[in-house]
């Protein structure tokens, strides 16, 4: 997740430029009630991703898994765990 | 038909710009950055490559330090306003146009501001110490054109943003007349805030111009509002371009901006300024054959940008030009070019000139023709 669409763009071009798939998605409502846009990429390329980025000086608000919250969960915005912190 | 009216907006646009436009509106017709679908993403894409290209040609570090606007006179606007505060002290130049004039003149007259005008030699010509000696302890802002849309006359900028560096005052440049048609290297020039046309010689259609804002310049937003970003927040973003860009963009005019811009890349904007000086050397030569035409501004041409202004004895202004589009097919502009400051300071206030300028498709043989039918004119006004 970037600060802005400018970078979200910045983002893509870099990341497509050294072969990460990926794909530009609305943000989820579990991270973020912000109605911009994220990338998302696959749990395997997320650390070289996050690295490519802040090595470029684009704003990253953070890494979050892609995982909906269950049925009952809260509605308000929780980004979970940095992706980075996770195990594996 | 010959256009020699590039100075207000440049004519004809490349190809590439009205496809580029047509491409937008067929295939990226969603507003940028509020959805993650195709139309959306598409249109976010082109406003991002039009922002890297134009970081490109200006020699910009950081592209979202590029901040689209309608026009120049709105990114002056924010400038001006955004910086400003009361008490404080502002110096501007006998030259400017009335986009600078016209806020600096209200924030005086509402007596939140004092602002000293820096006189111009008649050739429209400035000092850079006259500049200099203008400097109070509350100056916060020198607001100058780079080159003046009346007599095409160049500015010292490198010299008053040095004096603006040494002194701590905000340094503000007008660049609606030299963008695209003069190289640019903000990096090396390093002004606070930087303004530019996006309609003139940057070749994009009317609604597009910009302000690049330099790194940590402090700069409050004119217009706050949606910016697709942030929106769990009720306060505007202060994170860049966003604080500055709110509500929809002109995608269509954006996506028409960034392929003038491209073109200008590949074609080089050097290229552009060697042809125009050729350009203005011979149209100040045809027009100085002519006895009773007046030409105004330096006699120059590595002086100045393609903008030349000059009249016809006692023939009112209009009427040259008039007499140009009806009977020649060549179209200029006459009158005083939202500018009465410079016309004030070239002598020419009120009555105007006639204004010839000059875009990257201007031909020797157009110059050839707008001399002779000049010529004509005179010949029969005799």
């Amino acid at each position: 997740m970037c600060q802005s669409v400018h970078h979200v763009m910045k983002a893509e071009k870099l990341l497509k430029g050294v072969g990460i798939p990926l794909k530009i998605i609305n943000t989820p409502r579990w991270i973020s009630s912000g109605c911009g846009v994220v990338i998302r990429v696959r749990t395997v390329d997320a650390g070289r991703a996050e690295t490519i980025c802040t090595d470029e000086g684009i704003a990253l608000e953070g890494v979050y898994p892609y995982a909906a919250p269950g049925p009952g969960a809260t509605q308000e915005p929780h980004r979970g765990e940095p992706i980075r912190d996770l195990p594996g | 038909m010959i256009y020699l009216d590039n100075a207000a907006t440049s004519y004809p646009k490349p190809a590439c710009v009205l496809a580029a436009i047509e491409h937008f509106a067929r295939h990226c017709g969603g507003n940028p950055g509020r959805s993650g679908h195709v139309l959306s993403v598409n249109a976010a894409r082109v406003i991002f490559e039009a922002r890297e290209h134009l970081a490109e040609l200006l020699n910009v570090s950081q592209a979202e330090r590029i901040i689209f606007t309608k026009n120049a006179t709105e990114a002056l606007n924010i400038a001006v306003l955004g910086t400003v505060r009361p008490g404080d002290h502002v110096i501007t130049t006998g030259m400017e146009h009335n986009s600078v004039m016209r806020p600096l003149r209200a924030l005086e007259a509402r007596g939140e501001i004092t602002l000293s005008v820096a006189s111009c030699g008649s050739d429209g010509t400035l000092a850079p110490e006259v500049v200099g000696g203008l400097v109070r302890g509350n100056t916060r802002l020198i607001v100058m054109t780079h080159a003046s849309n009346v007599t095409g006359t160049l500015l010292p900028i490198e010299e008053v943003v040095s004096i603006a560096r040494s002194n701590r005052v905000t340094t503000l440049i007008d660049a609606a007349q030299t963008v695209g048609a003069h190289p640019i290297n903000l990096r090396a020039l390093e002004p606070d805030l930087f303004v530019f046309s996006g309609h003139k010689g940057l070749l994009g259609p009317p609604g597009t111009g910009g302000l690049v804002i330099g790194e940590g310049v402090p700069l409050r937003p004119l217009m706050m509002g949606g910016t697709g970003s942030d929106s769990e927040r009720e306060e505007q973003p202060d994170f860049l371009p966003d604080k500055f860009e709110s509500g929809t963009l002109n995608g269509y005019g954006i996506a028409g901006l960034g392929a003038g811009v491209k073109f200008l890349l590949e074609k080089g904007v050097e290229a552009v300024r060697e042809q125009e000086v050729a350009l203005v050397a011979q149209l100040l030569a045809g027009l100085r054959q002519v006895e009773e035409v007046t030409v105004y501004g330096v006699p120059f041409p590595e002086r100045m940008v393609g903008v030349v202004s000059f009249n016809v004895r006692d023939v009112p202004c209009s009427e040259v030009c008039q007499e140009l589009a009806d009977r020649f097919g060549v179209l200029t502009r006459a009158g005083l070019h939202c500018a009465p400051a410079a016309h004030r300071t070239i002598g020419t206030f009120p009555k105007g000139t006639v204004r010839v300028s000059l875009g990257y498709s201007t031909t020797e043989k157009e110059i050839e023709e707008l001399v002779d039918s000049v010529k004509q004119i005179v010949s029969e006004h005799n």
